[in-house]
């Protein structure tokens, strides 16, 4: 799933709006917003905030919303998500207008002096720039006492790169920002301000899109996703009725991917076994014995 | 000037185009990537992203890269580490998309060859690491296991890697042997940085070293521009073409290395062929006896330094770890035997197969000139 995370609501809206996303009424920590592919966040100010809502929107998605995603191994699911932050920065150069889109290839955490970087394999035709994440607003004046040339700022970002840093992989977190002013950050008009994200909309859209072809490349090429849902179940059974242990399912499931990797269908075996019941383990044990022979016996 | 004209140059356009095929954009992997042209275009965006740690801007090899790849996003880092050590990082993923990280080697700069690599008859083998990862991507390569990221590493201080190899080779009274490229193809990443341009003069003036470079590159420009020397070998590793096609993604075909190999001969450079990895496959195993007589019926045997023989092997931690980011790999599901920590075959099927496959090789290669693993 895409995993949205906005600080405010104002940067929510429009994306709420765009994507038809629909508020979810059973919970009530954060406002959450949801579709079928995509939820959303908010999360309020500070990159502490960030973190706890995007690791609380992160934990829904793996249990709550997870039902619909195919998922073998116990530990995969978290790696099919991808943190997506989108919000307002500040700039202290004026080499991008006001309300250009930007995409993050580094963030400094201004408070610990440590970087992260994002593996930016998305949204090539936009300009990419390294972000400041600062605890509090950046005005002009404070930008003089920070020694550096230049500087894009937020609030949020080095929040959610520690999120990413744990529970995700590197490809799987895109910052997003909108330049909303030139380190004058409290002459700010709302509606204003929406109207630069509906402009972006477009390339949100666009890189939303690549992100979810990135997830779809990554879970056909990398994860255990070959078992159909028959196949699935019927290895459920087995795995229940025979007694199997943790480790017996994993050799039952290892050879089972086996055979279907060496292009045989499993099915028909696995079948004449999904019935059977034992009572013990080591009775269980024979059987998976014979099934693992009559798999390699197939190929 | 010369370094730069070195740079820009390209040759066997259609090798090179395929040997960069791998820096192609994601979504062009949703189509056939063996259909992939590389143009103008993409040939710029081959490193989308180039990580320069802060004390390595001033050297001349990332000022040259940097002239090279100027649509490239330059992130400076403090320590190449801080990117290429990241604990969240998928190797698959970045094999589609890598990035290029120049960085400074600080010590050490040489190692003493390890057991699982063969040392071809000499007893001072070491190895040395000017790039860390390779721009291809073979299914079995232990590169997946050793390494948290498939960005590549180029290290820009040749400068101090000259001093080391001086320092060793004056320290030892027998010959030294240093693998180069061992774990890496500096002959296939000589169009992004020619490192062995860099390093010729220098191997020439050391009689008492001798260079090894392995390479499964079609590029020839390394053997049209340079003289052949006494002390550096060119080590070609070669597979039936079904094995390349199966298993050695973005390498060039065996026709084109075949033609490398030629011209490496022609030009007077001491050649080595390797067949390792070997696999015993029943899907395999038939195609190797045609193979090597193939492979002497277009390359003189006379004209062969020695042949490396090695079966498929790997140290078991990265097997593990491997193993468990290929999840779909077939390679990494089939049964193997650990012994003294490498997961190969058993060594009796290792001992049967070697069997038939050198009484086809000795009908080309003196026993002497044949080094098994
Ligand atoms: S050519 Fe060698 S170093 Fe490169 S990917 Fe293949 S096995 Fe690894």
């Amino acid at each position: 799933m895409i995993l949205i995370i906005t600080a405010l609501m104002i940067e929510a809206a429009p994306l709420i709006e765009h994507f038809r996303l629909r508020r979810d009424m059973s919970i009530h920590e954060f406002p959450v917003y949801r579709n079928a592919d995509i939820a959303l966040i908010v999360s309020g100010v500070g990159k502490v905030r960030s973190a706890i809502a995007a690791t609380y929107l992160l934990s829904i998605c793996n249990t709550k919303y997870n039902k619909d995603i195919e998922n073998v191994n116990d530990d995969s699911c978290i790696k099919d998500h991808t943190l997506v932050n989108i919000g307002f920065c500040g700039a202290s150069e004026t080499q991008y207008e006001i309300g250009s889109l930007i995409l993050i290839n580094k963030v400094i955490d201004m408070d610990t002096g440590i970087d992260s970087y994002p593996d930016v394999f998305v949204g090539k035709d936009l300009p990419a720039e390294t972000l400041c994440c600062f605890s509090k607003p950046i005005s002009k004046e404070d930008f003089e006492n920070i020694n550096r040339k230049s500087v894009f700022c937020d609030m949020e970002s080095s929040g959610i790169m520690e999120v990413a840093k744990k529970f995700t992989y590197a490809h799987q977190v895109v910052i997003l920002k909108i330049i909303s002013d030139y380190l004058n950050p409290k002459n700010l008009n709302k509606e204003t301000l929406k109207g630069y994200l509906a402009k972006q909309m477009p390339k949100i859209e666009q890189i939303i899109k690549e992100v979810k072809q990135l997830n779809y490349y990554f879970s056909k090429n990398f994860t255990d996703k070959i078992f159909k849902e028959e196949e699935k179940i019927i290895l459920e059974a087995i795995s229940e009725n025979l007694k199997f242990t943790h480790a017996m399912k994993q050799i039952l499931l290892n050879e089972v991917k086996k055979a279907k990797l060496e292009g045989t269908e499993p099915i028909k075996i696995l079948e004449a076994y999904s019935k059977v019941k034992v009572n013990s383990k080591t009775e269980g044990k024979k059987f998976l014995n014979e099934i693992t022979a009559k798999l390699n016996a197939k190929d | 000037m010369k370094l730069q004209q070195n740079l820009m140059r390209k040759t066997d356009k259609k090798e090179n185009n395929k040997e960069f095929a791998g820096f192609m954009d994601i979504q062009e992997h949703f189509r056939d990537v063996k259909d992939v042209k590389v143009d103008a275009k993409s040939e710029r965006e081959i490193f989308r992203n180039i990580y320069v740690e802060e004390a390595a801007f001033d050297y001349p090899i990332t000022k040259a890269v940097l002239q090279k790849y100027i649509h490239s996003n330059i992130i400076p880092i403090h320590h190449y580490k801080d990117v290429f050590n990241r604990t969240n990082q998928h190797y698959g993923m970045q094999k589609q998309y890598p990035a290029l990280i120049l960085a400074i080697k600080s010590d050490p700069l040489l190692y003493k060859g390890p057991d699982v690599c063969q040392n071809f008859g000499f007893s001072n083998f070491y190895y040395t690491s000017f790039l860390l990862n390779c721009i291809f991507d073979c299914e079995y390569c232990f590169l997946q296991g050793m390494y948290p990221s498939a960005n590549l590493v180029a290290f820009v201080n040749i400068e101090d890697f000259k001093d080391a190899i001086t320092k060793i080779v004056s320290n030892e009274r027998e010959p030294v042997y240093l693998a180069a490229s061992y774990d890496t193809d500096l002959i296939a990443f000589h169009g992004i940085i020619p490192y062995l341009d860099y390093f010729y003069d220098f191997f020439s003036t050391l009689p008492n070293l001798y260079v090894e470079v392995r390479t499964k590159s079609a590029g020839q420009i390394f053997y049209e521009e340079h003289a052949a020397l006494e002390n550096f070998i060119v080590a070609f590793t070669l597979a039936p073409e079904e094995v390349i096609k199966k298993y050695e993604k973005y390498t060039p075909s065996l026709k084109a290395r075949i033609k490398a190999v030629k011209k490496a001969i022609d030009k007077g450079f001491k050649v080595r062929l390797c067949f390792d990895p070997i696999f015993i496959d029943t899907e395999y195993e038939s195609l190797y006896e045609k193979f090597y007589d193939y492979i002497f019926s277009e390359i003189e045997p006379g004209k062969i330094l020695d042949v490396g023989y090695g079966f498929f092997r790997m140290p078991v931690d990265f097997y593990k770890r491997i193993k468990k980011q290929k999840s779909n790999s077939k390679l990494f599901i089939d049964d193997y035997c650990l012994i003294d920590g490498i997961v190969s075959y058993p060594t009796a099927l290792q001992e049967e197969v070697k069997e038939k496959h050198f009484a086809i090789l000795l009908k080309y290669i003196q026993k002497d000139k044949l080094f098994a693993l």
